[in-house]
């Protein structure tokens, strides 16, 4: 079991935006948190990585939780935000060295992959740019690379695909199947669902802050009670009904 | 950890140094001089008119160093893209904030200290103290200020009791300064000592006793609105590309701005409206002219009144000027089918105003309490006067601004 979320009743301040949220990721599986906006799965994410404290229920990674076992915890996930955050200071080469540091990966040993990875995302002649010279697509590949620098257990990717070209789109989807081969577990939280229905390998479909469904597509193909639907028409039906309060 | 934080201290530092050497110009040096000079002869003019037992000093004593003690900050240096890059190490956080912790505290003790200093010449002379007792309170507000500091680290703690919420610490920290202050300033010095020292050992324990588990949300937030504030500051003096203008809907400027906008001219409509809700201008000189309301009541000498306030005039003027080029940037205005000199005349026409009503304001306050009605007319008519000079004058600066 790699990341399992029980019971989670959480958000900001005082005000509880999700209720009684339970999903589990296992180990290499690409599972897709969808929902409309507002349906509680950035926050869902920012629990899990920690931003956010739960008010009630548990979050465990590998039987760890962030409340016990805090730096163990972390050093185990790797994330991709849905804005690109990156320091207006330091080059692309600076960043990829800052993660080498915040991971304690072995920049001898790293450098090769950061260097593939560089290339893939056509990025290898730009290690001395900052982060103004940027357009918001480089700047979303950066943190793409940054996050699939390390070797982690859990990688979260929020709203990947926003502002990236179609053929960073594909370079990100082989990267993570390639991940998932070594046994990583993926969360990601997307609005684009034919590429969701075609990749990933079991969908938590929230709305209102609650899970209103979860499985695979045949599984929620046999809840919606339609064997053919796609998950675009599975989502509508789903979140119709009670996504918009 | 530790090198982290140490270069962003230094880049913080040089960033700091570039601003603060634009901030001390010649006229703002100036400014300050005859501004500073002016309140401490003033104080020292107003100290020997004290006697023992002012019934109002006590409490007095307790507001300002309440209030001394909330104008420190607690400077991580965090930065928004941390949350992301240094994830992984949030459990060693506590470690790169005890730097920042140590030098905002430094920074707190030495405001303290400021406050101490002003503040003693009137406390030793109403409160009729002739032994060691300023020494027993200037410790215990020196603790009282390292207490609002433990508070301040504590509240960006996951763990902390005092994550209930915002109204936890900000009572805290107001609640707990205010009773050491009290204590010290009202009873005896010797019982705020040791409320400041129980307060210090109580909160040092509670914080000490929980892992420290950095709220990432709140500590950047935290540090956002710190350097906000401080870019916001220098943003007076100089140019500060991160501030962006904030604007404010001003509903009760609306019967002004109506009053004050030319019937038919473009330029005077959008002055007006930006001077009123452009809350970096508008603010300035709002708080520029209650500066100067404030040094002219109190100033004792009516020359000095008359220097003061046309200074003040003056500097108006000067802040005034650059917001000419405020709508520069908008191609919109650039397609405004009226020429240069109309907008110059409808600039002129918001500065006139917005002088004259200030230099009102100003000469009205330098009647003091001492009712000197011949010095306020002289104040008014000069200043006046020079309110006409400045504003004539402007283009010609506006040229040599552009030429350069």
């Amino acid at each position: 079991m790699t990341l399992q979320v029980k019971n989670l009743v959480g958000g900001y301040g005082h005000l509880p935006v999700l209720k009684d949220v339970s999903l589990t990721v296992q180990p290499g599986q690409l599972v897709g948190l969808i929902g409309l906006n507002g349906a509680g799965k950035s926050t869902t994410i920012n629990h899990i990585i920690g931003l956010l404290r739960p008010f009630s229920g548990e979050i465990s990674l590998d039987g760890l939780t962030i409340t016990k076992n805090e730096d163990q915890y972390k050093k185990k996930l790797a994330y991709v935000p849905e804005a690109p955050i990156l320091y207006d200071e330091l080059t692309l080469k600076e960043h990829l060295e800052m993660t080498m540091l915040a991971y304690d990966l072995d920049p001898e040993q790293t450098w090769p992959k950061a260097h593939r990875l560089l290339k893939m995302f056509r990025l290898d002649n730009k290690l001395n740019w900052f982060p103004a010279e940027f357009s918001k697509g480089m700047k979303q590949k950066v943190m793409i690379c940054c996050a699939f620098l390390p070797d982690v257990k859990l990688l979260i990717v929020d709203e990947p695909f926003y502002g990236l070209d179609p053929l960073a789109v594909h370079d990100l989807l082989q990267l993570i199947e390639e991940v998932k081969k070594k046994g990583t577990a993926v969360l990601m939280s997307t609005h684009v669902l034919d590429t969701a229905e075609r990749y990933c390998d079991r969908f938590v479909l929230l709305a209102s802050g609650q899970v209103r469904a979860h499985g695979t597509l045949d599984e929620l193909r046999q809840v919606a009670g339609q064997p053919s639907a796609s998950l675009d028409q599975l989502y509508l039906q789903m979140t119709g009904d009670g996504g918009h309060e | 950890m530790n090198e982290l934080y140490r270069d962003r201290r230094e880049g913080h530092f040089v960033s700091l140094l570039k601003y603060w050497r634009l901030v001390f110009n010649d006229h703002f040096v100036i400014a300050l001089f005859f501004l500073l000079g002016a309140l401490a002869y003033s104080y020292a003019g107003w100290l020997p008119h004290l006697t023992g037992g002012e019934w109002w000093a006590p409490p007095a004593l307790a507001i300002w160093f309440t209030l001394v003690a909330q104008i420190g900050r607690f400077a991580t240096l965090l930065k928004p893209a941390d949350r992301i890059f240094l994830l992984p190490k949030s459990g060693q956080m506590e470690e790169y904030l005890r730097g920042g912790w140590w030098m905002s505290l430094l920074c707190g003790e030495l405001i303290m200290v400021a406050g101490i200093v002003v503040a003693l010449p009137m406390a030793t002379i109403t409160l009729q103290w002739h032994g060691p007792q300023w020494l027993v309170a200037s410790a215990a507000m020196l603790l009282a200020e390292a207490n609002w500091f433990v508070l301040a680290k504590d509240q960006f703690n996951f763990s902390s009791r005092l994550q209930q919420g915002w109204r936890h610490w900000v009572v805290n920290q107001w609640v707990e300064t205010f009773l050491i202050v009290s204590a010290s300033w009202v009873y005896h010095p010797f019982w705020g000592l040791i409320l400041s020292v129980i307060f210090l050992c109580l909160n040092g324990w509670a914080a000490n006793k929980t892992a420290y588990s950095l709220n990432w949300a709140r500590a950047i937030g935290a540090e956002n609105r710190r350097m906000e504030q401080l870019y916001r500051f220098f943003n007076l003096f100089t140019d500060v590309p991160s501030v962006a203008g904030r604007v404010v809907r001003r509903r009760w400027a609306d019967r002004l701005i109506k009053k004050w906008t030319i019937t038919g001219h473009p330029w005077s409509y959008l002055f007006v409206r930006g001077f009123f809700r452009d809350a970096e201008m508008s603010g300035l000189v709002m708080r520029l002219t209650a500066v100067a309301m404030v040094v002219v009541f109190f100033i004792p000498l009516g020359w000095l009144k008359c220097v003061l306030s046309l200074l003040f005039v003056y500097l108006l003027a000067g802040e005034l000027t650059p917001f000419y080029h405020h709508f520069d940037n908008k191609a919109m205005v650039h397609l405004l089918p009226v020429g240069r000199k109309v907008k110059v005349t409808d600039f002129q026409s918001l500065c006139r105003r917005v002088l004259v009503l200030a230099t009102c304001l100003i000469a009205l306050a330098s009647l003091g309490n001492t009712l000197l009605w011949q010095w306020a007319v002289i104040n008014l008519v000069t200043g006046l006067f020079l309110a006409e000079f400045l504003v004539r004058l402007m283009p010609r600066r506006w040229n040599k601004s552009t030429k350069r």
